[in-house]
């Protein structure tokens, strides 16, 4: 169930330049936990650990291993919170509160799916990449990063998966944002999952508006949250459906109800 | 100790029978915390503060980490009376403790029309008024800022709403005292403090405030002593009962609140951060109250003078 949980770490290591992914057991959540879903996590871990850190931080569910009993995130290294995660190492205990958010369900009519994924946006995609490959769907990803040393490592997808990578300095693939890559590929697409920096979401909303983009593209929103749970109204997104909380009614919408005009300013 | 057997926690505000004095600060609590706590352990239901009328709140970024504490300009988005009513009223009376309704509002009316019709509404036992709204008659000042305005508010809120009314008092003013003496003459049955401190923050890399509006409240620890210090104060000067808030994570603060001169407490951030901190006060309560053979807690109140 959705709770509080202290969970034990299995390992922690660095996977890319400032990511690092953290493997946790806890049967309960390998069990609960659905693609999109996230956790609230307290980063004061440790004693001694420089800066207190007030908020829990969302973190995505990365992956889940059921036969293990595991589940992992992956993290970038942005501020105090992701930094005090990034020095806890094995037998540290995390508190968490989780699972939350809207699970993610692929339609049964899918047969072809792309994931376009910004920087740590990935984090958030993995899990369902590893449900659509585990219906032997055909899957694309999509990969952005600034440069090379930043991409989410090929082998750590799962096989099957087809990979397009984009990078601002162009030290892998082409040298371009991400979104460049969708024309190439949304011919033979049925939907579309994108995560990543708002101004890649907001392209693609752009995208749909204008037409260059047909196919429906669901986006993994993120907000500041303070209690992730649906209870600070913190986490608001306005749409043609009203406003909506990232934390309770997404992280997952449909892009072309977001009326970005209305929101975000620069975070 | 087993839960729901506290023999030494309930007290009365007004005609309000309360279990316990632990009570949830509006704006911090929603059905989705009964996932995570007894919800119907609580002293009292508090929902977030509801206007007459549907209203938006503020742009994001709404919240933003603060040193010990959190900043929001959250806005108080409400869905206006008529949604609470149809909508969301049932899930808070169905949690079992008492229900004590926020009301708040941009001009005197809006608050008076609220009472009225909350009043014909059995199961609402008590109001709460939020003075921290913006009073578009007085320029956008937080209505409670003034001591005038506040008792002609408050006066006009009790002649209408026959049941207690707790007056919710900003902490954002010269003399808070002066506030709370005027709520206790224009008829509030308690007065509960405070609300979130006039705070902003900005962020030196992109040379931006961190939350959209940029002046936005701030709660959690680092207002505590204040807090404290304000009812503290307060209770010098009035007889009616206080409910205290304002960094409340643990049971030791909520003694340090009662032995300042609060009858009952209110915990607001913490339940974002331990949504199980309101159970855990009750219960340290209780084992408070046995050790150190207490009839009740309400015996240390108001003990440091
Ligand atoms: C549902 C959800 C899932 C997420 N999943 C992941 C994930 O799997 N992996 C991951 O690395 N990150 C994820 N994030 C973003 C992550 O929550 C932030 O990076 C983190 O809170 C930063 O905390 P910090 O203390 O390290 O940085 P802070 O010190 O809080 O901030 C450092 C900088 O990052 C910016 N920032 C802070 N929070 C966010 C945010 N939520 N979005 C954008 N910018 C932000 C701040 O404005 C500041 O400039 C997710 C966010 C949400 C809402
Ligand atoms: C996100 C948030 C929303 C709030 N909304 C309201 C509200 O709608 N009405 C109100 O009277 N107080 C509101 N408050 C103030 C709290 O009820 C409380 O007075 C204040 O946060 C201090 O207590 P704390 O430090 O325990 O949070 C809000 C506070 C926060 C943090
Ligand atoms: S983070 Fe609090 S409502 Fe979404």
């Amino acid at each position: 169930m959705t709770g509080e949980h202290k969970l034990e770490i299995i390992s922690s290591d660095q996977v890319a330049m400032g990511v690092f992914r953290i493997v946790f057991q806890s049967a309960e959540l390998a069990y609960e936990s659905k693609p999109g879903q996230f956790l609230m996590v307290d980063c004061n871990i440790g004693q001694g650990s420089n800066e207190s850190v007030f908020l829990r931080r969302p973190l995505a569910v990365h992956r889940v291993d059921v036969e293990k009993e595991q589940i992992s995130i992956l993290f970038q290294v942005v501020g105090k919170g992701t930094l005090a995660l990034s020095k806890a190492t094995a037998g540290d205990l995390i508190d968490v509160i989780g699972p939350l958010g809207r699970p993610i369900e692929i339609d049964s009519s899918v047969e072809n799916i792309v994931f376009v994924s910004g920087g740590l946006g990935i984090a958030s995609l993995t899990s369902l990449i590893d449900v659509a490959v585990g219906r032997n769907l055909k899957v694309t990803l999509l990969a952005g990063a600034r440069n090379s040393y930043r991409l989410y490592p090929s082998q750590l997808l799962p096989r099957g998966v087809t990979e397009m990578t984009a990078t601002d300095d162009g030290s892998a693939g082409i040298r371009a944002p991400v979104t460049h890559l969708v024309s190439q590929v949304q011919e033979k697409t049925d939907i579309i999952y994108a995560c990543g920096p708002l101004p890649m979401l907001k392209a693609l909303s752009e995208m749909a508006v204008d037409g260059t983009l047909t196919v429906n593209t669901i986006g993994l929103l993120e907000s500041q949250m303070a209690c992730g749970l649906g209870i600070c109204k913190g986490c608001v997104v306005d749409t043609d459906l009203g406003d909506k909380l990232i934390c309770l009614d997404g992280p997952a919408f449909d892009l072309r109800e977001i009326r970005w005009e209305s929101q975000f300013s620069p975070v | 100790m087993i839960l729901d057997d506290f023999s030494k926690l309930d007290l009365k505000i007004g005609s309000l029978d309360l279990a316990n004095p632990v009570l949830p600060a509006s704006g911090c609590f929603g059905p989705e915390l009964g996932q995570f706590t007894k919800v119907s352990s609580l002293g009292a239901i508090v929902p977030k503060t509801i206007f007459l009328h549907p209203r938006k709140g503020n742009p994001s970024p709404r919240t933003a980490e603060a040193p010990y504490g959190m900043l929001n300009s959250v806005g108080i988005p409400s869905k206006g009376l008529e949604d609470f009513l149809e909508n969301k009223i049932q899930d808070y009376l169905s949690m079992g403790p008492p229900l004590i309704v926020s009301i708040g509002g941009l001009n005197v009316s809006d608050y008076w029309d609220l009472a009225e019709h909350l009043n014909e509404i059995s199961h609402v036992k008590a109001i709460e008024i939020n003075v921290s709204c913006p009073n578009i008659e007085e320029g956008g000042l937080e209505i409670g800022s003034n001591p005038k305005n506040l008792a002609k508010l408050v006066d006009g809120v009790v002649n209408r709403f026959s049941k207690p009314v707790i007056t919710k008092l900003t902490p954002n003013v010269t003399s808070i005292t002066d506030i709370a003496v005027a709520a206790e003459s224009s008829g509030s049955t308690a007065v509960s403090l405070i609300n979130t401190l006039a705070a902003i923050g900005i962020n030196p890399n992109g040379k931006i405030l961190t939350t959209g509006i940029g002046k936005a409240g701030l709660s959690g620890p680092a207002i505590k002593p204040i807090a404290l210090k304000m009812v503290w104060e307060v209770n010098k000067h009035i007889s009616i009962p206080i409910i205290g808030m304002g960094g409340i994570e643990n049971t030791k603060d909520a003694l340090e609140f009662i032995l300042a001169g609060a009858s009952a407490i209110s915990i607001g951030t913490a339940n974002f951060t331990r949504p199980n901190t309101m159970l855990e006060i009750i219960d340290g309560l209780e084992s408070y109250a046995v050790e150190n053979n207490l009839n009740n807690i309400q015996d240390i109140r108001g003990e440091i003078g």
